[in-house]
């Protein structure tokens, strides 16, 4: 039966039919065989019975007469039924007056029954005897012998209907499993076909269309409900891709963006420290090579001065000084130059730094100038800084300088102050001197900035530039509030020591 | 004390700026004693006179050495190792005399064994007076050993 599974519903319903109809029909055909086979016989041994007693009474007056002529002319009246092989009248006493044999047969003698009556059946034939009576005297009998050719002529066309009715039933099973075929298998095929479309497009937006309100109908429905389902989660799972896909493409984008930021910064680096081993070069070449030449200006007018200084009159003499003043100006300028460089290429890593101790240092370095000036200094207790030590003390010394230097006529007041903030503390150096213009507030922390005439106060105007290089080396603003005339109060922000433990420590030393 | 020195002393100049050779040469005449100086303008031409060789045979050996570092072609410190490897040049006194003060340079210069280390100064009246204080050092403070080794060659 493997065969019947894998063939398509359309031929299933075609076999189905056919099988069926031909089966109906072979149980009809069979039926009207058996009983065709049944009752013939008892059919024929009627007529034929009829048929001798028709031609019995026929016969009856040639037995009367014992006319063998006119016996025989009845009985070949038989000729007309062609069924009948042979045929003999009796007499009385049981010898043949007529015999009819039909043309195709031998002339045979028929086993006569007693009292003339029966049927006697045999392969082929059938005989019957019937008694010939005038009123109620039996007068003779006749036998008639008949063969079985009818029967197999009805038969015969029992089966060839039985074929050509079968032959219209293949016709019409075919037509209504045609029919079937609209109505079972095409609405089924549909739904395969819309199955096929979706699972190669992945288009899952198409819905079978319902035809009809069965069991294909239902199932139809539960198609297209199944369908508004994987709809659903396949438009969620693409959304859900779809955002995965973003986040996918933002992560990349995010790492490039990173990698490409890294490299940038690793170029930077290279470029930074390229730079800086410039510096360091050009620190060198300022220190040694460019001094060299001064060196040689200035020794040579100064030996020019010494050695020719009677043969001169004061013009040139004055000359050589300028020469000379210009020289070691410039001398000075370089050295500051180099300073400023060295903040940023010679700084320290950084470690917790007792100002308390940095102030001290510098309140050394500065003596000399704060007894000849007089100067009064008060200062916080100053906290613990994350930093570079030795600019420290830089830092503290130039602004305490600064405020040495551009003092009033009024006795020096300094102040040292220390507030902590969030992460940072904020130093103030205070003076009551000469003060600053506000519009000059900015400038004077530029390079080579000064205020001043050469003539007034002493410096290149370099440190207040090494001071805001200091203070931004360690993350901290550097500004200035004053007014002229007012004293100067220049703020800080430097970060606190990180190192708590160590903090506490060197506060108790 | 001037027994031994009734002739002249000599120093050797190793200074490649002709500035310098010559503000140091002029320094020298100012001092008491005038000292004769000779020069050498690189490390090549110091050892050349040293070792008596190619232009310099015959010249008087040095009493004392006035070295710069930063020499071309052959520098000061390989001129300073070769003087005191030498087992007749190494007697001669050897004062790196440089523009540099760099920590480096001057524990460097003593670890090839240099005799003193003077930071030459950039100002005139500095310089004449530092070359017045070695002059008056090494020639008239210091006893000098016996140039009697040079006889020998």
């Amino acid at each position: 039966m493997h065969w019947f599974k894998d063939i398509s519903i359309k031929r299933k319903l075609t076999v189905i039919i056919i099988t069926t109809s031909t089966a109906a029909l072979f149980l009809a055909g069979t039926a009207s065989f058996i009983y065709e086979l049944v009752t013939f016989p008892k059919n024929l041994s009627q007529h034929l019975v009829s048929l001798a007693d028709v031609v019995g009474n026929t016969s009856a007056a040639a037995i009367l007469f014992n006319d063998n002529k006119t016996a025989t002319e009845t009985l070949s009246a038989l000729q007309a039924t062609p069924n009948i092989v042979m045929a003999q009248v009796y007499r009385k006493d049981g010898t043949v007056l007529a015999n009819y044999v039909r043309k195709d047969e031998q002339t045979a003698r028929l086993a006569v029954a007693k009292g003339f009556s029966g049927e006697n059946f045999m392969p082929g034939y059938v005989d019957v005897f019937r008694p010939i009576s005038v009123g109620a005297e039996q007068v003779g009998g006749i036998g008639l012998r008949s063969d079985l050719r009818e029967r197999e002529a009805r038969l015969w066309a029992y089966g060839q209907t039985g074929l050509i009715v079968l032959c219209l039933s293949l016709l019409a099973a075919l037509g209504v499993a045609a029919v079937l075929q609209r109505v079972i298998s095409l609405p089924i095929l549909n739904l395969a076909r819309i199955v096929r479309d979706i699972s190669e497009q992945h288009d899952y937006s198409k819905r079978a269309v319902k035809d009809t309100g069965d069991e294909i109908g239902s199932l139809v429905d539960s198609f297209n409900n199944m369908l508004t389902q994987i709809e659903a989660r396949d438009s969620a799972l693409i959304q859900v891709q779809g955002d995965l896909e973003q986040r996918v493409r933002d992560l990349q984008r995010e790492v490039a963006e990173r990698q490409r930021a890294e490299k940038g910064l690793a170029e930077k680096t290279v470029e930074l420290q390229r730079s800086n081993a410039e510096l360091e070069q050009f620190a060198y070449v300022a220190s040694h090579d460019l001094q060299e030449p001064l060196r040689m200006v200035s020794s040579y007018t100064q030996l020019l001065a010494k050695r020719y200084r009677p043969k001169l009159d004061d013009s040139a003499l004055e000359f050589i000084d300028f020469a000379v003043d210009g020289v070691k100006r410039m001398q000075t300028l370089i050295q500051d130059l180099l300073q400023f460089s060295r903040v940023g290429t010679r700084g320290k890593q950084f470690a917790p730094v007792n100002c308390e101790a940095v102030l001290q240092t510098v309140l050394l370095n500065l003596a000399g100038r704060i007894r000849e000036s007089g100067a009064v200094i008060r200062q916080d207790a100053l906290l613990l800084v994350q930093g570079d030590e030795g600019q420290l003390i830089q830092l503290f010394q130039n602004l305490l300088g600064n405020a040495l230097k551009y003092r009033s006529e009024k006795t020096p007041e300094i102040y040292v102050s220390c507030q902590p903030q969030v992460d940072s503390l904020l130093f103030s150096v205070k003076d009551n001197g000469i003060g600053i213009d506000p519009q000059f507030s900015e400038r004077i922390f530029v390079l080579f900035q000064r205020l001043h005439g050469k003539g007034e106060y002493e410096g290149t105007g370099i440190g207040l530039a090494i001071c805001k290089k200091i203070v931004e080396r360690h993350g901290g603003k550097i500004w200035v509030e004053s007014e002229t005339g007012q004293g100067a109060n220049f703020k800080f922000t430097l970060p606190k020591a990180m190192n708590l433990a160590l903090a506490t420590e060197v506060e108790h030393e | 004390m001037n027994n031994g020195r009734a002739q002249r002393m000599h120093i050797l100049i190793v200074e490649d700026n002709s500035g310098d050779q010559r503000l140091i040469r002029e320094a020298f005449q100012e001092t008491q004693l005038a000292p004769e100086a000779a020069v050498a303008k690189d490390g090549f031409e110091a050892l050349d006179y040293l070792f008596q060789r190619g232009a310099f045979v015959g010249v008087a050996r040095p009493d004392l050495i006035l070295l710069d570092l930063n020499l071309p072609r052959k520098d000061g410190r390989e001129v300073l190792a070769e003087i005191k490897s030498d087992p007749n040049l190494r007697n001669i006194p050897v004062v790196v005399f440089s523009s540099s003060s760099a920590p480096r340079d001057v524990s460097s210069a003593y670890a090839l064994h240099a005799n003193c280390y003077v930071t030459k100064p950039a100002d005139l009246d500095e310089l004449f007076q530092a070359i017045a204080w070695i002059e008056r050092f090494w020639c008239n403070t210091v006893i000098l050993p016996k140039a009697s080794s040079t006889s020998t060659f």
